[in-house]
């Protein structure tokens, strides 16, 4: 049997939904919604055009729709009535999301982020002291692993994984560095300015940033937040982003 | 035509107002420092609307400039080819700029009244410098003007002279050309300055304020620009043309016209994320700092926005080939798979185009997820997969092209088998490198991705482009044609979408304009002259998202206007001569005169209520951006407090430090061209100078530039840009005397040992005087020519010891 085109485009918006909402977390973490609403209308839009590019497509979807909504004298009485409750639903659907939206809610507000904190001027002036010096290098990568051990470890994680005790206590978890879209996308002076003013330290115009993180600059001094810097890329095998290819000067 | 005839173009007495105008400020105001002076307009606000007037004023002059290098390439090929459709196109869109033209030179002129009421410093600032090339420019103003009446008044005259037609039309580019290259001087001499150093001459300073790190870059990215709304917007007027079209001849002529401004939309869209790259590029290397702010601060969220503005176009503009697929071939339904499978190449590479690194989420699905960052989707927030999908996105779109200008044809040469084995296997090749270096880029590093491999990818698109285009032109040349196109049997939708592409091309140039100025955050000139006005702030991206509209709005109304004044109302006495409110006036007065029936006639629409309804999708269309702009995080960015230079609150060293650094970046110029480390700058990299000089030298670099210069300074050499070191205490700069020493205590702190004490400093602020010797420290002031090589020593080994040296 050959389905309708509407049921057809339907069943393609039913079946995305459910691969989003339930077939996600089966492989995955379970996506929030404002990205399955975002992907949703992407599919929507995308099964629209579709249906509009050849007049005979166009005729299918568009004319049972119009059908439907227009009547005729000859028709059922099930359709007369799935049109009136469909008439019905509507506005009521609409009324009822209002209604939701009214309500008291004690869910906080979504948190609201940048993509980084934007630095100020004076940010991207810093580079490490320590990092040319070669024949202490394993030396300054053991002392920011102490560093890190004493400070960093408990919401970072001891594998730098952003899954330490305190972890699951955060809103906004503390960032992993493991993840190839962290630390590798920085450069080592930006890194630094983050661990100075860590999320409470942050200027203005930084925000909105949601961040437990201390503000580092009153409690490790600057060669001990460079060290753990050193220790950060180290460990994970990351390389701060730089601007010159090596060799290239 | 006639000079009296000429003196009553508004062009040519708004031209000479303009001049008038220019010459005001750069005669009369002269002055090394600028007392800033600002006046405000109650209720809207001086930069609200001078934002929307320069918007529409360079929305207008894009599309008189962009428009041009199209007409004349028309205009060729109808001369090639000897067919008279393509001589009336051009004629046709030079009719619209013709409309256009006076009314982008009149809301140049308010813009200007507005810049020299509301802004009179930065004005006079800006004169200063570029005085002389304002003469140049209205030379070009009056050139550009001339050549466009000729070119448009003797189209029919000229006929069988095509030769001299020719040229005024190349004129008119060559104008037109240069009109974009002198503006994008001044306004990228404002995001990227230069340091003019005093005693330039008079054309030597306007040079080298030109000639900017991102001139080029701003002149490669407005060039495909204005083409690229200039395409659109035609094909938008014919989409409302075609509407509105009373017979299936005129339906063809303007289905013909939509699908020519389309494609040359399309055409200069493929090279615009190329353009937008080195733009980018060239900002960083200029000031990390600048960059950062851009992509990855406040500002970022507008490059979000703009993603939604730049898929809405590629999934627009490759709509209306579909559907010039579906109904002007004959073969229609053979396509429809190879159609669904570019809309799922289309749609899916959208949607990781729009998929954040940071999803918003709600704190329970935060948790639920891990964090912030997904574990699957978050590799789709970061640049490598952006700049995948961007170039899956023009690739999908070239292929779709292809297929259209395939369909109906059969080719009938030998190697055309060999032909569609090589098409087939270099798309399929590049699709699956542009991915596989994608993916690769996650695991190499940034500068590395950045670098080689966004570059491989960006060239695999130009191999297909580039071999695939001429391949298949040729392949065509001989091909059989089954069938005509059929043109005029498109659907209203398809016309609609030609119009909605137009609008979002005008909101994206709306948006990436105020992208470049929000750049140079607080500043008139970046690190230069500061903006102390009111209005320094950085606006909520919603209020810039209202003011994008806004200019989108009053842009599309009155090109909108101007178009039916100007062709619609083919009045006797209305020609596209006179400013559009005047057509607008006589008309009305005409409806009550006793005008004959045939004056007074104005041609029926041939759709129903087509302007209504166009306005109404139009408006539907911007009011869902509005909205989208007030969905994301509403910040303001304001400009950092002053920090006067106060003893009282210096407690210690690591304070003078701070201030120093303060002074580094933001008063003192220096991070203009020197950096720490970070880039290479157009000067010196500072990193870990204080290690390696004394401080009597520092003093000595700053005071007195010339007095010693080493050769071979270290690893970069100041070549790009003629830039010499300013004299640091003395104009325009001026630090005094305490400023400078809080400033050697910066540089001392990078690398070395700060030696600045804070008595000094209060002894330097008492009595004003020198704390450091007056004579030179390390030489007497030679040229580098009498140098010779003994004192010659790399600077780390100078030691800086005054006594070893011995002159």
């Amino acid at each position: 049997m050959k389905l309708p085109l509407i049921a057809k485009a339907f069943a393609l918006e039913l079946g995305f939904y459910l691969l989003l909402k339930l077939g996600m977390p089966l492989i995955t973490s379970p996506l929030p919604s404002s990205v399955i609403f975002m992907y949703m209308t992407l599919v929507t839009i995308s099964i629209l055009l579709y249906v509009s590019i050849f007049e005979d497509d166009f005729g299918n979807f568009y004319i049972p729709i119009v059908d439907f909504i227009r009547g005729d004298d000859n028709e059922s009485g099930l359709r007369k009535l799935s049109r009136i409750a469909v008439f019905i639903l509507i506005p009521l659907f609409f009324g009822f999301r209002s209604y939701q939206s009214v309500l008291p809610n004690f869910n906080p507000p979504f948190p609201q982020r940048v993509i980084h904190p934007a630095p100020p001027g004076s940010a991207a002036g810093f580079t490490n002291p320590f990092g040319d010096d070669e024949a202490n290098h394993e030396q300054y990568i053991e002392e920011g692993r102490e560093v890190f051990y004493k400070n960093c470890v408990f919401c970072h994680g001891d594998k730098l994984d952003g899954k330490g005790f305190f972890a699951h206590a955060l809103n906004v978890k503390p960032a992993n560095f493991a993840d190839a879209t962290t630390i590798s996308m920085l450069m080592e002076s930006f890194v630094f300015w983050r661990i100075k003013t860590g999320g409470i330290g942050l200027p203005e115009e930084s925000t909105p940033w949601d961040s437990a993180m201390p503000r580092w600059e009153l409690i490790l001094s600057e060669e001990e937040r460079w060290k753990v810097i050193m220790f950060l890329y180290d460990y994970t095998g990351w390389k701060p982003r730089t601007w010159e290819l090596e060799g290239d000067e | 035509m006639t000079f009296k005839k000429a003196i009553k173009q508004p062009m040519v007495w708004s031209s000479l107002i303009f001049m008038m105008l220019l010459l005001i400020p750069s005669g009369t105001l002269f002055a090394q420092t600028y007392e800033s002076v600002y006046r405000d307009i109650e209720g809207i606000g001086s930069r609200n609307l001078i934002w929307v007037l320069s918007q529409v004023h360079i929305l207008f002059g894009a599309f008189v400039l962009g428009v041009p290098m199209f007409i004349i390439s028309i205009e060729v090929v109808g001369i090639m080819t000897g067919e008279k459709r393509y001589d009336r196109l051009a004629q046709e869109f030079m009719d619209l700029i013709v409309a256009c033209f006076a009314t982008t030179a009149m809301v140049g002129i308010f813009f200007l009244f507005a810049l020299l009421v509301f802004y009179p410093t930065l004005m006079t600032a800006m004169a200063d410098i570029f005085k002389p090339t304002y003469y140049l420019y209205l030379f070009l103003f009056l050139y550009e003007t001339l050549s466009v009446y000729v070119y448009w008044d003797r189209w029919d005259k000229w006929q069988d002279r095509k030769g001299l037609h020719l040229f005024w039309g190349l004129m008119l580019n060559v104008a037109g050309m240069l009109l974009v290259i002198l503006p994008s001087g001044f306004l990228s001499f404002q995001a990227s300055p230069v340091v003019l150093n005093p005693g330039l001459g008079m054309w030597e300073k306007a040079w080298t304020a030109l000639n900017n790190p991102t001139w080029l870059p701003v002149i490669i990215h407005r060039v495909v620009g204005n083409l690229i709304l200039g395409g659109f917007v035609c094909g938008a007027y014919a989409g409302v043309a075609y509407l509105g079209a009373k017979t299936q001849e005129e339906r063809e002529h303007y289905d013909w016209m939509g699908y020519v401004g389309n494609f040359i939309g399309v055409f200069g869209l493929l090279p615009m994320p190329f353009a937008g790259y080195f733009l980018m590029r060239e900002v960083y290397e200029y000031n990390q700092q600048m960059g950062i702010t851009l992509m990855g601060g406040i500002l970022s969220w507008l490059f979000i926005l703009q993603a939604v503005l730049i898929g809405v176009l590629f999934v627009g503009a490759n709509y209306y080939f579909w559907q010039g697929i579906a109904y002007r071939t004959h073969s229609a339904p053979k396509y429809k798979n190879a159609i669904i499978i570019m809309l799922v190449a289309l749609v899916g590479s959208f949607s990781v185009w729009l998929t954040p690194h940071s999803l918003v989420a709600s704190v329970s699905e935060a948790r639920a997820m891990g964090g912030a960052h997904h574990p699957l989707l978050g590799v789709f927030g970061v640049m490598s997969a952006k700049l995948t999908v961007v170039n899956l996105m023009i690739l999908t779109t070239f292929v779709c092209f292809i297929l259209y200008w395939r369909a109906d044809k059969v080719i009938t040469v030998k190697w055309r088998k060999a032909a569609n084995i090589y098409t087939v296997l270099v798309m399929v090749a590049s699709v699956v490198i542009i991915i596989w270096l994608g993916v690769y880029g996650y695991f190499v590093p940034s500068v590395y991705r950045v670098n080689v491999l966004s570059v491989a990818q960006v060239l695999a698109v130009l191999f297909v482009l580039f071999t695939i285009t001429p391949l298949t032109a040729l392949s065509l040349r001989s091909a059989k044609l089954t069938h005509e196109m059929k043109w005029g049997v498109m659907p209203a939708r398809s016309q609609y979408a030609l119009i909605i592409n137009a609008v979002f091309v005008v909101l994206t140039m709306a948006l990436m304009g105020y992208a470049r100025s929000a750049s140079r955050v607080h500043w008139h000139i970046y690190g230069v002259l500061e903006d102390t006005s009111a209005y320094a702030y950085t606006p909520t991206l919603g209020l810039a998202s209202f003011l994008f509209v806004l200019s989108t709005a009053i842009f599309c109304v009155m090109v909108g206007i101007v178009f039916w004044t100007s062709l619609t109302i083919r009045h006797n006495r209305f020609s596209t001569r006179y400013f559009f409110l005047a057509p607008v006036f006589m008309w009305f007065t005409d409806l009550f005169g006793d005008k004959s029936e045939e004056e007074r006639k104005i041609p029926k629409e041939g759709g129903k209520y087509v302007l209504l309804k166009v306005t109404a999708v139009v408006g539907t269309f911007l009011l869902a951006y509005t909205y989208v702009g007030y969905q994301v995080p509403q910040k303001i960015g304001l400009p950092p407090e002053k920090n006067e230079l106060d003893l009282t609150k210096i407690k210690g060293t690591d304070d003078m430090v701070q201030i120093g650094q303060d002074i580094f970046y933001s008063k003192g110029q220096c991070a203009l061209c020197h950096s720490i480390g970070a880039g290479a700058g157009r000067c010196p990299n500072l990193l870990g100078v204080g290690g390696r000089l004394t401080r009597e030298f520092i003093y000595e670099t700053l005071t007195k530039p010339d007095a010693y210069v080493k050769l071979d300074f270290d690893p970069v050499k100041p070549v790009m840009y003629s830039a010499e070191m300013p004299i640091i205490n003395k104009a325009p700069i001026g630090l005094t005397e305490e400023e400078l020493l809080t400033i050697i205590a910066f540089v001392q702190s990078n690398g070395g040992k700060v030696t600045v004490t804070l008595d000094e400093l209060k002894a330097a602020s008492k009595k004003g005087m020198d704390v450091v010797p007056e004579e030179p420290v390390m030489a007497p002031e030679v040229t580098p020519a009498e140098h010779n090589e003994d004192n010659m020593e790399p600077v780390g080994d100078l030691a800086m010891s005054i006594d070893t040296q011995s002159f």
